[in-house]
Formats: structure tokens, sequence, C-alpha cells
């Protein structure tokens, strides 16, 4: 059976729909477009489909990874595919694939911070600036974007956007999610020479970093 | 850089709450809002998104209205009281899921009345659509605000708060409804309510006024009664599409109505009474439905919906049609609301597409002698072969419904609950089942347009003291026992037979603080009693008085199509423990549809 893996965009208020959602929604979807996919073995067998990293609700995710085993697959699929996701949900990305499994191999995700308010967003900087961070050696690179700050962190399934938002809130700079805004850029390997966070699907690749709606 | 999707007014609020996926929409087959519509409705669903969403009634309307041409349609649910907080603090008003549109931006507002304990989610969601409370505080540029469903037949502990009232089949009534008003948009208010309620079907609160007397309550100035209206023919009402939702609902499936109304003639249920006559429709039109339905969905189990699966006369047709098609796509089927007496064997046998997760039974009474009051026509040996079939079949949990607080009831009957729990658990175990019995007891609620409908219902302690007698006499590990919350079942059946006096102690109580007055979590009796007190209201009054025979009804200018004879003479024959027959058997009980559209009455015999 084809494994495919595709990349796949959460906007708006779709953010808020949680990720332990989204296998029932993309094997609805594949019903809808007429794609079957492979049933897991076992008592109650269900889609075999299996997630990246889990991103916590309300941040926008812009090329999330998701491995979904179809019975079969044709490049002209993707599309039938996409245009049965509900609004807020794109899947524009796919390859075939074998090897390890999505969560063994993403090690950094890329994050598009925003606070509403400038004071925030200058302690931040600050903090940033003088290395006096809370995130440590997690934290793999950062950059001023406009009026955001970027940052690529590792270990994106243990210390994902929640340890961003903890850490701010442990330190009293926020008070909780109301007061950051965060977008998930891209989550795949780091490359440490180019500084850059390798998505997992190759077709993609220097099409992500950014992909406003 | 910036995602404009942070600019959302909602964002922060959504950011700082439980369960942000209620507001965030992001379904499939939601309709985008039309362009420039005559006229917009808001169907509103007094209750979280995922109770609202798991209801039919809306997934009907909605694609029926979308289906009109000049008008629009979306839906908006009650934000939870963390929200509701949220959207306070930051002056955020109630909108539409689809758009966020304010519901004072709507046209009219469509509310459904499913259950008493819902009245002040009405309220809030009002209030924070900006909306004021009472019909009578409404200016001309203010949305109509309209009511539906079952609560619709007996409205009016709720009734100051909307301007119309829809009694009977939405798709009957509702087209030519949103027709009249959207044409008569201009007028002033006052003109389109008279206008609207000419319309069968249409009942506007402000029309008639009640005086309460020795003889209970008159209404003024009501000429005639309302009528409930019909849809005769279930083949031309069958929806195409639906939506689904991304968050997960209580029913998160298929559903697929066989028939309206039922004939059982349960003395107790209100259902039972308001939705005659029966109705079906063709298993090649529900075949078609679900196929339709499923492409369109993608969704993976159906349920064949009625009031009762197994009375449906063409059951084994319609399951052995569509069969072969879930079969071929991996779908489950669930018939919900089975009864025990005729769950035919051969149909539960050859039923591998079936989910044999739970099967919920409902015999309501402990002993034959209370069935047969109730005129639930079960006997015990009806309730073991179920039990036996079903654990045979491959269910292994079984949910065993009853009433406490029946007419007439003893402990004898209250330890009959106990007896068929008892015996149900020894099945399972014989047929080494890991088999699990867990029974539901609710306080019995008189419901209006029903022959209890004069009965007096227990009081809170009353009630209280037979959950815990029932209780504390299970012994059996394989089964577990819970009561509905006295409290809450009191309340109820205040507002079940309420009149438009109510209404001021509903607004009180939501003042004072009452919200989502159905769930235990939220629900708190002592706002209500300070409410009572301080409108001078009698609650006890309400539901723990027996009714004279004659007594005015706040109900009874609403014609539901059985007659009030009917009921009296129903609640006679449970006092002498006599079974009414189901029509379909060839006996009419001449209950008020006869040669009026029920196709069971012909040639039968008069009970009367």
């Amino acid at each position: 059976m084809p494994r495919i893996r595709i990349l796949f965009s959460k906007r708006g208020p779709f953010c808020f729909i949680r990720h332990v959602e989204l296998p029932q929604i993309f094997s609805r979807a594949a019903a809808r477009a007429g794609l079957s996919i492979e049933l897991t073995e076992g008592f109650s067998p269900h889609p075999k489909i299996s997630l990246g990293p889990a991103l916590p609700v309300g941040v926008v995710a812009c090329a999330e990874p998701a491995e979904i085993w179809f019975d079969d697959w044709r490049d002209s699929y993707l599309e039938r595919f996409d245009e049965a996701l509900p609004d807020g949900l794109s899947a524009f990305a796919a390859e075939f694939i074998e090897g390890k499994s999505l969560n063994k191999l993403c090690d950094a995700g890329e994050y598009i911070v925003h606070f509403p308010s400038d004071d925030t967003r200058e302690s931040v900087l600050s903090l940033l600036r003088e290395g006096k961070h809370p995130w440590e050696e997690n934290l793999l690179d950062w950059e001023i974007i406009d009026r955001s700050i970027r940052m690529v962190m590792s270990s994106p399934s243990q210390k994902g956007p929640g340890n961003i938002v903890k850490k701010l809130v442990e330190m009293e700079i926020i008070q909780g999610w109301a007061d950051i805004r965060l977008a998930r850029l891209s989550v795949g390997t780091w490359n440490s020479d180019s500084k850059k966070v390798v998505p997992l699907v190759e077709s993609a690749s220097g099409t992500l970093s950014v992909r406003e709606g | 850089m910036f995602f404009d999707e942070w600019n959302d007014r909602r964002w922060e609020a959504m950011a700082s709450v439980k369960r942000p996926s209620r507001y965030a929409g992001g379904e499939w087959g939601d309709i985008s809002p039309k362009v420039d519509p005559s006229y917009r409705i808001c169907l509103c669903f007094p209750d979280v998104y995922e109770v609202g969403m798991s209801y039919l009634g809306y997934q009907l309307l909605y694609s029926m209205i979308k289906g009109l041409d000049r008008i629009d349609v979306e839906r908006a649910y009650c934000p939870w009281i963390d929200m509701e907080k949220e959207m306070r603090s930051r002056n955020i008003p109630l909108g539409s899921l689809e758009s966020d549109r304010p519901l004072s931006d709507f046209d009219a507002l469509g509310f459904t009345l499913q259950y008493e304990l819902s009245f002040t989610n009405i309220l809030t969601m009002l209030d924070l659509g900006g909306i004021p409370l009472k019909a009578c505080d409404r200016g001309d540029d203010i949305p109509l605000v309209i009511a539906g469903g079952p609560g619709a037949l007996a409205p009016e502990p709720i009734s100051e708060f909307f301007d119309l009232i829809c009694l009977g089949d939405g798709e009957e009534m509702l087209p030519s409804l949103l027709e009249s008003l959207a044409e008569s948009s201009g007028m002033s208010r006052d003109e389109r309510i008279r206008m609207a309620s000419d319309i069968p079907g249409v009942y506007a609160p402000s029309s008639i006024d009640w005086t309460y007397g020795e003889y209970g309550a008159v209404p003024l100035r009501a000429e005639r009664p309302f009528s409930r209206v019909i849809s005769s023919d279930m083949e031309s009402i069958c929806p195409d599409s639906a939506i689904v939702p991304s968050a997960s609902i209580l029913h998160d499936r298929i559903a697929v109505e066989v028939f309206r109304g039922c004939s059982r003639g349960c003395r107790f249920c209100q259902a039972g009474m308001i939705y005659r006559p029966i109705r079906e429709r063709s298993p090649e039109k529900v075949l078609e439905t679900v196929k339709k339905l499923a492409e369109a969905t993608g969704w993976e189990e159906v349920s064949l919906v009625s009031l009762a699966s197994c009375d449906y006369s063409r059951i084994g047709d319609a399951i052995e049609m569509l069969r072969p098609y879930l079969d071929a796509r991996d779908m489950k089927l669930s018939l919900p609301s089975l009864r025990m007496d005729n769950f035919a064997l051969s149909l539960a046998a050859g039923l591998d597409v079936m989910k044999k997760s739970g099967l919920t039974l409902a015999p309501e009474a402990g002993s034959q002698r209370l069935r047969d009051v109730i005129n639930k026509g079960v006997s015990e040996e009806d309730v073991e072969t179920t039990l036996k079939a079903a654990f045979e079949h491959g269910w292994n949990r079984m949910k065993l419904y009853f009433m406490m607080g029946l007419p007439t009831e003893t402990e004898e009957d209250l330890a009959g609950i106990l007896r068929i729990a008892d015996r149900a658990a020894k099945i399972g175990r014989s047929m080494k089942k890991r088999g699990q019995i867990s029974v539901s007891v609710a306080g019995f609620v008189p419901k209006p347009h029903t022959p209890f409908q004069w009965e007096a219902q227990d009081g809170i302690e009353t009630l209280r003291e037979k959950g815990r007698w029932l209780k504390g006499r299970v012994r059996d590990k394989k089964i577990s026992l819970r009561y509905h919350e006295p409290e809450q079942t009191f309340l109820e059946g205040v507002f079940a037979r309420g009149d438009r006096r109510l209404g001021d102690v509903i607004e009180r109580a939501w003042r004072l603080g009452a919200r989502f007055d159905g769930w235990t979590e939220t629900f708190d009796l002592s706002i209500w009693l300070r409410a009572f007190e301080e409108c001078s209201v009698d609650p006890e009054w309400y539901n723990q008085r027996e009714r004279s025979r004659d007594e005015g009804f706040p109900w009874a200018h609403i014609d539901v199509g059985v007659t009030r004879e009917f009921l009296w003479r129903e609640r006679c024959r449970s006092r002498d423990g006599l079974l009414t027959p189901d029509c379909r058997g060839g006996t009419c009980s001449v209950c008020g549809w006869q040669g009026r559209g029920c196709s069971w009455s012909g040639g039968g015999v008069d009970l009367a």
C-alpha cells in the first residue's frame, strides 16, 4: 500500500480544532474524495494515518506533515483530497515515502512568535539579545522579522509551542495564550549549516518558508 | 510577519477558554453566506456546539433553507460560561458560526425548544447578541425571534421572549413564513407579526393574554386554537447534504429518519402524542438518502432515526437494502430507540453491519402492573427474550432505562427495577459475556399533551429517597445504577406545565446567574428558589398538584392533533390498568387523527 506523506496547513479559526481530531477529518475527506485508506489490524480497525509532532490549539500551521496509507495513489489525487478538506485545512504537497516514522524524523520546528503588546515584545527581545531567555539549548536560532520574532526550536515532539508559552508564563512575561500569537512555519530536520528546518516532503522544499494565506 | 487570523476579534477569547473548538466552525458542508439575500435567519441552538450539532432538526432545516431562493441561513450556539465571560469582558457580540455576523444583524433568529432546562441559555444568546430579551421591548430594527421544536407546543413560560412560535414540522410552515417575512420587511414589527401569524402553524404570543382563576388559565382574544402543521409526505423532504463537524460531537454520524410519529401510546410519553400521525419513508428513499449523505459527508456510520426503530414497518427491507452498500464502504449501522417487545431475532441475527457496542432498552417501569398503567405493552417475558437475544447476538453492554415517580407507583414497582437489572446481569453471566448492565432511572415529569398532564409530580425529597433506595440495593458488581438529579427533574416539571407568569422567573434567575441548567456541573437550584421567591411564584403549585379534569391549561390553546377527550380517556384507563393497543394492530383509539392523515384509522374500532 502506498504510504503517502502530505504537508498541510491549518489556518483561521480552524487552528482551534484539536490535533487529535485530524485523523478522522482526513479519513472522512478521503471518503468524500472517493479515496480509500488502509485499515489498521486489530479489534477495532481504523484508517491508518499518522501525524507529526502534536500542535496545540491556537497555533497557525503552515506546513505540517502527516502520513496516510492510501489503497492507491496518483499525483492527481492530491487536488481531489485537498478539495474535500474543510475550509481552514489545506493539503498542498504529497509524496511516496518509506523509512522512519514522522516523529523520529522531526527534530526541529520553525515558529513565528508575535506579541500584541510592544512592551512584551521588547522584554522578550532583550532576553534573547542578552542570552537570558528561558529556552536554553532548546532554542536553535532566532531573528527579528518585521514586528515578529522567528524562532527555531528543537524537540518539537516534547517541547513544542506549548513550551514557548509555558516558559514565558513562568517568567511572568505573559499571562497565557491570549497574550501571544504563534505560527509554526515548518517542522522537520534541522540543518545547522544553512540554519534552516528542512521539510519532510522533498517536492515542497524551498516553497515553504513563507506561506501566508 | 503577521497572519490575518490574528486580527479575528474572537482570537484571544478562543485562546482563553476550554474547548475552543466549539467556536471554531471548520466544518465540511457548511455553505458560505449568500451574497445579498433578501432575508437572513440564524438558527440558534440554546446549548453548546457539540449538543446542538447532534440535533438532526437543524441539519434538515439548514439544507432546506439554503435551498430557498433569496433566503439565507446561518447557525449559532450558546457559548459555555467561560466563553460568555470572555465575550462580555472583551465586548464581543454573539455571532454566527459561519461568518461571525452578530445576531443583531440578522432579520430573524430561530430557536429550538428541546428541553425546559435550556431556557436560560436562550436569554444568554439574545443578550450576547444585542437583542432585548422581551418581545415587547423590541423595536422595528431588531430581528424577529422565533421558536420551534417540541417545547413550542407548550410555550407559555418562555413565550414573552418570542415574537413568533412555530407549531409542527418546520419543513411545512417555514418556507412560507420566511417568504412572508421577506416580503413584509420594511413594515412595522406589529404588522409583520400579524401577517406572519396568518400562516397555518404560526402563533404570535402577543396576540393573546391570559387570566388565571379558579378554573385554571384562560386565554383572552384566542378565537380559535393554534394548530400544529405536519409534513405528510416523507419522500419529499429528504436532505441531500449535511454538515460534518470537525470537532467531536455526541452523535457523529449520518442520521436518516425512517418515520415520524408513534402510535404505541405510552401514556407518559410526550413524543408519542405530539408527533402523530405516523408517516413512513420508503426503504428505497432511505437507501437513496443514505447513499447521498455517505458520499457527501464521508461519515462512517449510519443511524436510522425514529421514535422506535423496530416499529418501522419496512425495517427488514431497509436493512437488507442497506447492507451491501454499507458492507462495501466499511460502514456501520446503528438503530437507536429499540423497543423490547418486537426486536425480531432474525433481524438481530443477520446484522453484521450493525454496531454492537451498547444496546439501550427501555422497560420504563419495574413491574407488569405499572407497565400496564403507563401502557408500555412489554411483558416480563419480552424483557427476558430480548436480553437473551441481544447477548447472543454479540452485544455486551446493556443500558436499561426506567422511571421513578410514575402515577400509582409503590415500593414493589421500584423493586421490580432491581429484579430486571439482576436478571439481565445473570443472563449476561450465564452466556459468558463480559456483560455490563447500566441502569438509568429518571424522575417522571408529567408533560403537557399527554394522558398524564393532570398528574402530580413527586417532590425533590421523594425522588431522592427513591433514588437512594434503589442505589443502595444494587448488589451485583456488573450493575451500575444512576438516577437523575431530582432538583433538575423538579425544575423541568415546573416549566413543562408552566404558564406565562414564569417568564419573569426565568429572566430573574438568568439575571441571578442561572446558566446551562440542564448540566449538573452548572445547575444551581438555590438561584431558582430565590427567583421564585422574588417573583412571588410558588413552583410546587405547577408540578406537585393533581389537576382537575376540566382545569384550563396554559397549553390548551395549542392543538397538537390529539384531543383532550382522548387524553382523559387514556388517563382513566391507566388508573384501571387497562392497555390500549397500538392502532397499527387494527384498533383505532380515536386519538383525534382518525380521518385526518392517519393511515391506520380506517375501519378501526371505536374505544370511546
